[in-house]
């Protein structure tokens, strides 16, 4: 590798420099020449001759160098002069080095060659790097040791017995006949030779007697794994109880047989009973029991628990092996029997009561020991006692409980007062439903659905009839200056809304533009951009006049028709004076909609009153609705037109009166100037309700959710929209079925845990290509491999 | 019905070896997997396919392909996997000439199988009404709440009481919470939190008197308004109040929720309805609807529609996705509550009238579907999710009624399993937390976490620009006390004064150095162009060109 850099790098110098060096010679040359003397030249000799005279010899020129080889081709033939032939082959031999490069110069090449080199080596991973980002899913290791079972034979041969105690083993065991002597035998030679030597059906009826063993064995620890495992406490209540009754039974047994043993059971019994009375564990003593009659007075199972516990230790605490023969026993025997107690007490150095009381019973009339040491019946009474406390507690627990029950009942006394504070509160709702009631008060009650749609039309007129007289009575009232403010908002708007009119309905726009016009609403534009259709009061009324025409419940169709001819007759009716200035804030939402053929049930109130409500307070409600909108659609505009203009970016205005001009409280600054010092502030973007007029939407930005956002553009991605569209789709299992989201979330890299990642081995990979094959890790996408190569090229 | 590709090839390859079999067996007449018809596909289609034109790097590329590949493949599976639902919603088909208008609960109740006919009942309840009902999420527990403060929850299907309490206030609203183990009642002055036992477990004294109650079960939030126009989160789960607006719009007693955004829909007496999040003070939108007062709002389960009445005896519905009416009916009165069912039906109450519509929303109503007339006015209407029932509250009690079709026909037991054990009702209740969404996420479009938030890119340039103005830090100093007669209460004053004095000087010095190095590399660049800042006389001075 070096010497071939060493070529590379001096064959290409050294004939630069041979023709360096003849160029200077022609250059000399020429410069000699231009002196204008006469160089003399070596005369040439042309007659080769033997004799050569010495004088003409002269300085051999560059081109006619001698060569080495020229004047030692005669040494070849020869036989003389063998230690200068030998020098001279040294000579010839011993290469010489060009003049190196310069450091900078080398080290740039060395580079350049290197990158290159290395470069190449390197690309040749490339198909596997890109493989393996592509790939879906990779599995680490990616070279898979190949998996073998162990078996025991397998392992055990590798095993050799070393130790004295292994090899006395491994003896005995080769020359045993129960041992397998080939892996490939079934049966031991022991085995055998019994078969052999076994009738067929004794050998079957002893396999059975086995099998029939195994299967109870599995069947006993089966069931004993169940039941400890059962967690229900009725099952184990129950089993406590078994086992109680025959611990009972065996003391009886042992009272009879070992009395010894009986005894010590007997004390023990008594430990526990005396423990049980000096720590009250389960009568409030222990911290959980006094928690558990806490809970009790909610919980039901608290309870329980409560009640279980006092059972418990009226259990212990019970005289149970002196209580045996009990009542019916003479008082001597008692006596005897209590001084027995006495003595085994005594004897339980651990009491100190006990020791202390042990003498002076007899003698004394200390009452303590009385107490403890207390014949049969003053011990059943003092549990007697006991259990009231505790069926105190109970009680207790019950009474609360009761009171809480019966907490309704008490209710009933306080439920007028309750109704008034509800009636109070309901009023202002009531009023409201008044109202609407009263709209419909001309309604008659009535079960029959005929009648329901013949009343509805009587009402209709009334209906009529009190809006007109409203009208006439505001016509005077109407006040001048709204109706310029009208006619200039109404110029404004009028083109948008022929935009707006229906294709329908154009012809008949047409015609009567003027009127419209006229007759146009105040504060309509703004919300009647959101709305379909407009109407007029006279619409409505012709609309129920052609309800009454039309008899019976009326189609869709029917009605569609009737709203044809509605818009013909508006513009009939249209240029009538009067209606012009109050019919228009109504337009916009209480006759505009289209009555559907609803079948509407009459709203019939439980008491009469209400339908009974005079035709005043109809009329009020009505005029209230007739006028409602009117204030509620202004004030809604002009809160709309205070939450635009609070959202405009403001102009800023650098105006310093005084300033370049005579300032004073009279000086008037003209507009021209003033306008100058105001900067304009650009215009934002369009407001999103700007083509809605009903409704105000918030330019106010949610910062909140910024926070869960993406902020930058995430690596794959050219655009927003495109990374928008890409997570469109949720992954989760909620909205995808249980494949999908397997797919869906796969993860990119699976680890082996434990298993040790190694680096791709080189040799694993080229080894399969070189045998034109797929190599078995994470080439999974060839044909996206061979893409890439394409394009690369 | 799959046909599996590696059956077929297997089945193939007997064939070929048995030259005498028909051959009309030899090839699979339905090859592959069963094909998925376009409309139930388009039905799980999330919007437009991707545009994988560009990426950043071909493997880039590459991982897009793959990625839309398998979000098809979801799609596919998702509407195959229908096939599974296999239960159907229930109908009424009128015969020619009839209509459904006209059926009664009795006719229902006659014609139904048993357990359907169950369903339909009555609670007389006299004393203590007028009633409110709620129904849980999934449909097994009911809460009846009178407004004199008789409160009950129950299985209603095998009318097994959970509880029944007398709170001895006036009740204003009811709500079950998550699960039925807990709800909240809205009482004379507080809101209070009762377990499924009747026990109280929380007194909630904000906001003061509270009119209307809303869960949103997702963000575990509990809404609540109240008479002085302020509208109340608090967040159940930890028990911190989330955002408390003043709306400024008076009484607040027309709630509803959005299912799909959990934006809160209030009604108000101008005709407007407003919609809010907790996360901005102001109404994210503000629509004028109705003449007059709002009565009753209700958004429909996909959160497309919106549907008002007011006392103008209106009834509109609302395209809320573009804020525009969609229709308008003239109702013989304005209805006092509404509400829609999963199917998108809408139960309308009006006096003692229940009237109820079926798919009022993408087509014009010509007649209710049912209608039920009872004693006294209807308080509250709530259909039972997963049930063909419409739960009436009114002044005499509780009536049960069958509204055939208004219930989702198939249940999704991971959401809402109206078969819950005990045990799965513990796990659904930890998913549930676990699953809880952030408060920050309530947003008027619910697909704006998928969006990336651009804006803030300039945002983020101004507040890096703000950082110039560097402040002052705050000290707190406390000096160190001192024996008595040592040190004046004065004196400790002046010292404290001294420290905090020295410490600001400080800052305004580093601040002053900072701008002076910064003004001095300025000069210097702009020495190079101009020689001299010119003066206002400097104009006088002679120049020598």
């Amino acid at each position: 590798m070096m010497e071939d850099e060493e070529d590379l790098i001096n064959a290409p110098s050294a004939s630069e420099d041979e023709d360096d060096d003849k160029r200077h010679a022609k250059l000399l040359d020429a410069i000699s020449g231009l002196g204008g003397k006469k160089v003399n030249k070596r005369s040439q000799r042309t007659v080769p001759t033997n004799q050569v005279s010495e004088f003409n010899f002269t300085a051999a020129t560059d081109d006619t160098k001698v060569k080495l080889h020229e004047l030692v081709g005669t040494l070849k033939t020869s036989a003389k002069h063998g230690s200068l032939k030998n020098q001279l082959n040294r000579v010839q031999n011993q290469k010489v080095l060009s003049v190196p490069l310069p450091k900078h110069q080398k080290e740039k090449i060395e580079r350049e060659v290197a990158y290159k080199n290395t470069s190449k080596e390197v690309s040749k991973w490339d198909s596997v790097v890109n493989s393996n980002r592509q790939a879906e899913q990779l599995q680490f290791p990616l070279q898979k040791s190949e998996v073998h079972l162990l078996n025991t034979t397998g392992k055990f041969k590798q095993l050799k017995p070393r130790t004295p105690l292994e090899l006395e083993i491994a003896a005995v065991l080769s020359g045993n006949s129960d041992v397998l002597p080939t892996e490939n035998n079934e049966l031991t030679p022991a085995e055998e030779r019994a078969l052999a030597a076994m009738d067929l059906e004794e050998a079957k009826e002893r396999r059975a007697e086995l099998q029939k063993f195994r299967a109870l064995m599995s069947y006993k620890e089966a069931k004993a794994k169940r039941q400890k495992r059962i967690k229900s406490k009725k099952y184990h209540r129950v089993l406590k109880k078994e086992k109680l009754k025959h611990e009972k039974k065996a003391l009886e047994e042992l009272e009879k047989n070992d009395p010894a043993a009986y005894q010590e059971k007997v004390e023990d019994v008594e430990r526990q009973r005396i423990e049980e009375r000096m720590s009250l564990k389960h009568r409030g003593g222990s911290k959980y029991s006094k928690k558990q009659m806490l809970y009790a007075k909610y919980d039901d199972q608290a309870r329980q628990k409560v009640q279980d516990m006092l059972q418990t230790s009226r259990q212990l605490t019970q005289k149970s092996v002196a209580v045996s023969d009990s009542e019916d026993d003479e008082e001597e025997a008692m006596d005897s029997e209590d001084e027995m107690i006495e003595r085994e007490l005594s004897s339980l150095s651990s009491n100190p009561w006990m020791k202390v009381a042990a003498q002076p019973v007899a003698k004394s009339e200390f009452s303590r020991p009385e107490v403890v040491l207390n014949s049969e019946g003053k011990e059943e009474e003092e549990s007697d006692s006991e259990c009231d406390e505790d069926e105190d507690v109970l009680m207790k627990m019950g009474r609360e409980l009761e009171k809480r029950q019966k907490k309704p009942v008490h209710a009933h006394l306080v439920e007028e007062e309750m109704e008034k504070i509800i009636q109070k509160q309901g009023d202002q709702r009531q009023e409201k439903e008044k109202s609407v009631k009263a709209s419909g008060k001309g309604v008659k009650n009535s079960q029959n659905q005929k009648n329901k749609t013949q009343n509805m039309k009587k009402a209709a007129p009334k209906v009529e009839e009190n809006i007109d007289e409203i009208f006439q009575k505001l016509e005077d009232k109407a006040p001048d200056d709204r109706k310029k403010v009208e006619e200039n908002v109404k110029r404004d708007t009028e083109n948008k809304k022929k935009k707006k009119r229906r294709r329908g309905k154009k012809k008949m726009e047409d015609q009567d533009n003027e009127a419209e016009n006229a007759e146009d609403m105040n504060d309509a534009p703004l919300i009647s951009e959101g709305l379909k259709r407009k109407k007029t009061l006279d619409d409505l009324e012709e609309d129920e006049e052609e309800e009454e025409s039309i008899s019976g419940r009326s189609s869709m169709m029917a009605k569609r028709e009737t709203e044809i001819t509605n818009n013909g007759s508006f513009t009939e009716d249209s240029p009538n004076p009067k209606e012009e200035v109050f019919v228009d804030p109504k337009k916009l939402f209480t006759l505009e909609t289209k009555i559907s053929d609803i079948a509407n049930p009459e709203v019939t109130g439980r008491d009469g009153e209400e339908e009974e409500s005079d035709g005043e307070e109809a009329q009020r409600s009505i005029i209230a609705q007739a006028f409602a909108d009117d204030d509620v659609i202004d004030e809604f505009v002009k809160e709309k037109n205070a939450i635009v203009d609070r959202d405009k970016p403001t102009d800023i205005d650098l105006f310093l009166p005084g300033w370049g001009a005579w300032g004073g409280e009279s000086v008037k600054v003209s507009k021209k100037k003033r306008k100058k010092f105001i900067i304009k502030a650009p215009e934002g973007p369009p407001r999103k309700d700007k083509r809605l007029g009903n409704v105000i939407i918030s330019e106010k930005k949610d910062k909140a959710i910024s926070k869960h956002q993406v902020n930058d553009l995430p690596f794959p991605y050219v655009t927003v929209e495109q990374y928008e569209q890409a997570i469109r789709a949720p992954i989760g299992k909620t909205w995808n079925p249980e494949t999908a989201v397997k797919e869906l979330v796969k993860p990119k890299i699976i680890t082996k845990l434990g298993g040790i990642i190694q680096p791709i081995s080189k040799a694993d990979v080229f080894k399969k290509d070189s045998k034109k094959r797929k190599p078995d890790m994470g080439f999974q996408n060839k044909s996206a491999d061979t893409k890439h190569k394409k394009r690369k090229h | 019905m799959k046909h599996g590709p590696k059956q077929d090839s297997k089945a193939n390859r007997d064939e070929g070896r048995d030259p005498e079999s028909p051959s009309e067996f030899r090839k699979d007449r339905y090859p592959g997997d069963a094909p998925v018809p376009k409309k139930l596909m388009s039905k799980y289609q999330r919007g437009k396919k991707l545009h994988t034109k560009g990426a950043r790097t071909h493997h880039g590329h590459v991982k897009l392909v793959q990625n839309e590949k398998k979000v098809t493949m979801a799609v596919k599976q998702a509407a195959r996997s229908e096939r599974l639902l296999q239960e159907q919603s229930g109908f009424m088909i009128p015969e020619d000439g009839e209509s459904t208008t006209n059926v009664t609960q009795s006719d229902i109740v006659q014609a139904a199988d048993i357990t359907t006919a169950q369903k339909h009942f009555n609670l007389e309840l006299t004393q203590f009404g007028p009633y409110k009902a709620q129904y849980t999420r999934n449909g097994k527990h009911l809460l009846i709440a009178g407004s004199k403060g008789h409160v009950a929850a129950l299985d209603w299907l095998t009318k097994r009481l959970l509880c029944e309490i007398n709170v001895m206030e006036t009740v204003r609203d009811i709500r079950w919470l998550h699960q039925e183990t807990m709800f909240a009642v809205a009482q004379k002055q507080w809101t209070y939190i009762y377990d499924n036992q009747g026990i109280e477990l929380h007194c909630l004294k904000q906001p003061n008197e509270a009119l209307r109650l809303e869960f949103l079960p997702y963000h575990f939030l509990l809404a609540s308004s109240n008479a002085t126009g302020y509208l109340y989160w608090l967040d159940v789960s930890v028990g911190q109040k989330v955002a408390s607006h003043n709306t400024g719009l008076g009484r607040l007693d027309v709630m509803c929720q959005n299912p799909q955004n959990a934006v809160i829909c209030l009604g108000h007496p101008t005709g407007s309805v407003s919609m809010w999040s907790p996360n901005v003070n102001e109404p994210l939108v503000k629509m004028l609807c109705h003449g007059a007062a709002v009565r009753s709002v209700a958004v429909d389960p996909t959160g497309n529609y919106m549907a008002t009445s007011g006392v103008d005896r209106k009834m509109k519905i609302w395209d809320i996705r573009k804020f525009e009416m969609v229709h308008s009916y003239q109702i013989g009165c304005g209805a006092g509550h509404m509400v829609f069912s999963q199917t998108g039906a809408l139960g309308l109450g009006k006096g003692n009238i229940v009237e109820v519509y079926q798919d009022p929303c993408r087509q014009q109503l010509t007649s209710p579907y049912m209608i039920h007339k009872l004693k006294t006015t209807v308080n509250n209407l709530h259909f039972c999710p997963y049930e063909d029932v419409l739960g009436v509250g009114h002044g005499d009690g509780f009536t049960s009624l069958i509204i055939p079709g208004a219930g989702e026909a198939n249940f999704d037991a991971m959401e809402s399993n109206p078969y819950q054990t005990k045990k799965q009702r513990r796990e659904a209740e930890v998913q549930m937390l676990l699953d809880k969404i952030p408060v920050e996420m309530i947003h008027l479009d619910s697909k704006m976490i998928g969006k990336v938030d651009m804006k803030s890119f300039v945002e983020r340039v101004e507040e890096n620009n703000k950082i110039h103005f560097k402040k002052p830090m705050s000290i707190s100093y406390e000096p160190k006390h001192k024996m008595k007669g040592k040190g004046s209460g004065r004196k400790k004053e002046q010292r404290k004064r001294g420290v905090i004095e020295e410490g600001r000087r400080q800052t305004v010095k580093e601040l002053v150095k900072d701008k002076l190095q910064e003004g001095a590399q300025g000069r210097k660049e702009s020495s190079t162009a101009v020689s001299k800042s010119k003066g206002v006389l400097d104009r006088f001075k002679k120049t020598e060109t």
